[in-house]
Parts: C-alpha cells; sequence; structure tokens
C-alpha cells in the first residue's frame, strides 16, 4: 500500500523541482567550464609569489640602507688583522690600489626559454636611472655593481622588454622561469652557472633599489625587466619583473 | 680624565678581534694617518703612548677606530723613545664623533713639518659618480689641478682642500702652478672609483725638486640607479591586453556552450519523460 501511494520524498522533490535544478545544473556546468578555460589559460604571472616575499620591496628585511651598507669603509678596520695581542693599524703606500677584478659578463644564456643574448656593460643614464642597450636584443650589465664571481654583492642584467620598431625583446619570457630553473653567465672564458630562487613582479614605486642593486650580501644574480601596466603618454611600464639566482657550485 | 681617555683609546686602538667585534660606539670616529713629510722615518705617539713605529713617507695606516675627543699627537725620529725630540707636535688635536679623519704629517707652504687634520666628505654620491678631493700638503706656492689638461680646482694653497663630484672613470691629472701652464706634479692616471672618494695628496717640497702626488680611497658610499626603465613599445602589454581578450571570450564561450548544452539535454529528457 505504502508503496503505490508513496513514491518517496525523495523522487517526488526531485520531480517538483525538476525545471529549477535543470538551470542550477546548466549554471554550474556553466561554471565549471569557465572556471576550468581560465584556469587553462591563466597568466604565469599569477603563479608569482606576492611581491612582499621578493626581498626587493620597501618592506623586505633592510638588507641594503641600513647603516653597515652604508658605512664608508676603506681597508680593514683597526686590529681586526691581529687576532689576539696588541697590533698597529696596517700601513700601505699612498698609491692607488690596482685590484684583479674578475672578466665583465658577455653572454646571458637561459637554455629551457630559448634565451641567448649579448651582455653589453653600462652605467647611469642622464636621469640617473640604469642606462639600457637601446635593442632589446641585448642585455646590459651595471658596471659599476659585482661582477659575475664577485665574492659579494648582486650582479644586476637589465634588457628591454619591448621598443618601437623592434617589438618584443627576447627577455620577456623570463617570466615564464620556476625556481630551480639554470640561467647561464659568460664572462670571457668562464661560464657561471646560476638557479631561480625567485621570479616577482614589483611595482616600480615599492621596488627597493638599494637591496636590487646590493654590493654587499652573498653573491647574486638578478635579471630584471619590465612588467605590468603600459603608460602610453610616458611610454614606461609601471612595474618590474624581478628574476632572482644564486650561484651553482 | 686624561688618563681614562687614554686608557680606552689604546684599548679601542689595539684591541683583539674580539672585542672590536663589537658594535662601535656611535661617537667613534674613522681616523688614518698619511706621512707626507719627505725623508723622514717616523715613529708616531697618541697621548704618550706608541701608535705607530717605523712610519715611512709615502705610507697611509688604515682607518682606526677612535672615541671623539681630542688628542696629543707627537712624531718623533724612529727609535727616539717616547721622550725623544718631537719632529712634529699637535696638541688638543679635535676628534670629532662620527667623522672620517685622515691626520696628515706634512710640510707647511715655507718647508715646516706639520699635522693637519682633514674631515673627508663620507656622504652618498649619486649612481653613476666619483668623488675626488685635492689637498695641497706641499711646501709650494698655491696650485692649479688640471683633470685631462683643463684646470678643474684653482689656486689652491698650503693646507687646503677642494673636492667634485664627477662621473665614474679614470682622468689623467697633473698639477701645475696657479694660473700657469708649469708643471709641478704628473700627470698620473687616476681611476676614479664609481662610489668612492679619492683623495688626492699633493705633498713633498718644491724647492729640493721632491713634490709628488699620494692617494687615499674611501668606499662605500655608492647609491643605486633611480630606477630600471626596461620597456619603452609597449607591445609586449598590447599583446597580453590581445590575449586576455582573447581569453574571457574563450572562457564566457566555454560557459555560454555547456550551460546551454546541460539546459537542452535536460529538455529533452523531461519532454521524452
Amino acid at each position: 500500500m505504502n508503496r503505490t501511494v508513496d513514491p518517496g520524498p525523495g523522487r517526488s522533490r526531485a520531480r517538483a523541482s525538476s525545471p529549477s535544478r535543470g538551470v542550477a545544473a546548466a549554471l554550474a556546468a556553466a561554471l565549471l567550464a569557465g572556471v576550468g578555460v581560465a584556469w587553462l589559460t591563466r597568466d604565469s604571472d599569477a603563479a608569482l609569489p606576492p611581491a612582499s616575499e621578493s626581498g626587493v620591496t620597501r618592506s623586505a628585511a633592510p638588507t641594503a640602507g641600513d647603516a653597515a651598507t652604508h658605512a664608508p669603509q676603506s681597508g680593514s678596520p683597526a686590529g681586526t688583522d691581529g687576532s689576539a695581542g696588541p697590533t698597529p693599524p696596517g700601513v700601505r703606500p699612498a698609491t692607488q690600489q690596482v685590484g684583479a677584478t674578475a672578466a665583465a659578463p658577455d653572454r646571458l644564456t637561459i637554455r629551457r626559454l630559448g634565451i641567448d643574448m649579448r651582455v653589453v656593460p653600462v652605467g647611469v643614464a642622464r636621469d640617473g636611472e640604469m642606462a639600457l642597450p637601446e635593442t632589446p636584443a641585448q642585455v646590459g650589465w651595471y658596471r659599476y655593481g659585482p661582477r659575475p664571481g664577485d665574492d659579494a654583492g648582486s650582479t644586476v642584467l637589465a634588457a628591454h622588454l619591448d621598443m618601437p620598431g623592434y617589438g618584443i625583446g627576447p627577455i620577456a619570457a623570463v617570466g615564464e622561469l620556476r625556481t630551480g630553473d639554470v640561467i647561464t653567465v659568460r664572462s670571457g672564458d668562464v661560464s657561471r652557472r646560476y638557479a631561480v630562487t625567485s621570479v616577482t613582479q614589483v611595482r616600480k614605486t615599492t621596488l627597493d633599489l638599494a637591496a636590487l642593486f646590493a654590493r654587499d650580501g652573498p653573491p647574486l644574480l638578478h635579471v630584471v625587466t619590465c612588467g605590468g601596466d603600459f603608460d602610453r603618454e610616458q611610454r614606461r611600464y609601471d612595474a618590474n619583473v624581478l628574476v632572482s639566482a644564486e650561484p651553482l657550485r | 680624565m686624561k688618563s681614562l681617555r687614554i686608557a680606552a683609546a689604546t684599548t679601542l686602538a689595539l684591541a683583539p678581534a674580539a672585542f672590536l667585534a663589537a658594535p662601535a660606539h656611535a661617537a667613534d670616529a674613522t681616523v688614518s694617518i698619511l706621512h707626507a713629510v719627505p725623508g723622514a722615518t717616523v715613529d708616531v705617539y697618541a697621548n704618550g703612548k706608541p701608535l705607530l713605529t717605523d712610519f715611512k713617507p709615502g705610507t697611509l695606516t688604515d682607518p682606526l677606530m677612535l672615541p671623539e675627543g681630542t688628542y696629543d699627537l707627537k712624531v718623533t725620529q724612529a727609535g727616539a723613545g717616547a721622550g725623544g725630540a718631537a719632529v712634529i707636535e699637535a696638541n688638543d688635536l679635535k676628534v670629532p664623533g662620527g667623522a672620517n679623519v685622515t691626520v696628515v704629517a706634512h710640510l707647511s707652504e715655507a718647508g715646516k713639518p706639520v699635522l693637519t687634520p682633514f674631515v673627508n666628505d663620507t656622504s652618498t654620491i649619486d649612481a653613476g659618480k666619483a668623488r675626488i678631493t685635492v689637498r695641497h700638503t706641499a711646501a709650494a706656492p698655491a696650485v692649479d689641478v688640471r683633470a685631462n689638461g683643463t684646470a678643474a680646482f684653482k689656486n689652491l694653497t698650503n693646507p687646503n682642500e677642494a673636492k667634485a663630484d664627477l662621473p665614474a672613470g679614470t682622468i689623467s691629472a697633473d698639477v701645475v702652478l696657479a694660473g700657469t701652464d708649469t708643471v709641478a706634479i704628473g700627470p698620473a692616471d687616476l681611476d676614479l672609483k664609481e662610489g668612492t672618494n679619492t683623495i688626492v695628496y699633493a705633498w713633498g717640497s718644491a724647492a729640493d725638486k721632491n713634490l709628488k702626488l699620494a692617494v687615499q680611497t674611501l668606499s662605500g658610499m655608492h647609491s643605486a640607479p633611480g630606477g630600471v626603465p626596461a620597456g619603452a613599445g609597449g607591445q609586449a602589454a598590447a599583446a597580453r591586453e590581445t590575449s586576455e581578450v582573447a581569453r574571457y571570450a574563450a572562457v564566457i564561450g566555454a560557459a555560454a556552450a555547456a550551460g546551454g548544452l546541460v539546459l537542452v539535454s535536460r529538455r529533452r529528457a523531461v519532454r521524452a519523460r
């Protein structure tokens, strides 16, 4: 008796709400498909860690700009070369010291991305910003900073993302780098390999330039280009893409 | 009080490395000593205690960290002892806290040995630039210092200095008698390294024809460039916008297609029943 009268609460409810269920299912399918396509076509930038972790934003630890970085130094502090007992200060000829320096970098290669670019030494433009090679085909090495192979500080290599009359430069691909990817920098006869530790996009207004161009601290490689939004009137991007890498032994 | 200061000075100057590893006192000064008196190897005493022995002309000490205060410096012939006759004596030499000072033993314009403390400019230097400081510490009249043949500093007299921040790089420097082309010293190549203060001393005696240059370099005043302008075309941004538009179209299209498909199949199922 029960069987014939009562079709079961589940079935009756299902039948009663059939049209709205159909719409809900359709919406669910649409959402799923949309999210799926969105995920499949997602920008690789979305996978970047937040800028605050990059170590080159102002909020980061005071790696540069602290007293020690800018404390004027010349030679070793008195007495540090004598470990025990009184030692008079070191004395040397008052002539210009000619220190042996490593060769300047001349080639940047990132095999996974097919990047193989000439590196040229650059300095500072008239406006006080880093001077870059005009063509995005070349990479500029900040020649006042550390060289690859130096004991301390960050070697800075930067290239134009794009340029009127040229198009998009090969450096644009560095945004696709992942932790552990290998970057090779050649300096004359010596090639040095670096492993990527971070890829970040930082707004230019919050970029910690002193940390990016650090002359002290661990030896690092910083590869820099532009990113973010482009201001057509100023012809400037509002962010930098920064790749940080450490030497591989 | 004075003996306390002496004790403090000698402790700091001559302490083992472990003690120096402690953070330097804020009021300490960085002091280097340059010997620019021709011919005499000397000993130097600070507040009666030996500071340097067998100090030779044309040599410079590494920087010493000394507590701020006043110091009595005495320079004697090497081996003469603390009680020996003073070649130069300067009492109550002021060493300001936090300052970077070079004390120079040199000849006055008239040829008398003197001690002059110079305060070194260690303020931050703009990216791409180098500071040059020139100091007249020679027994010689007023001079001009030329960089690459052009008078950069004019009419410099003993014991004064002049300085400028220049683009970093190598210059050819020489010293001429003021207002003339008569070269007194040089030319010499100077590598003005970015972010450093290269201090050039003219020393010796014109009468004895032993005028020379001494060079001291202070580093660590560098600063970073103002930015990295690494894109001016906008093509990368445009390409990204294009791909964004295509992406949104794909997302909306896929959503509509999937939703439509489900809706149609549901209607068919209902009608069939």
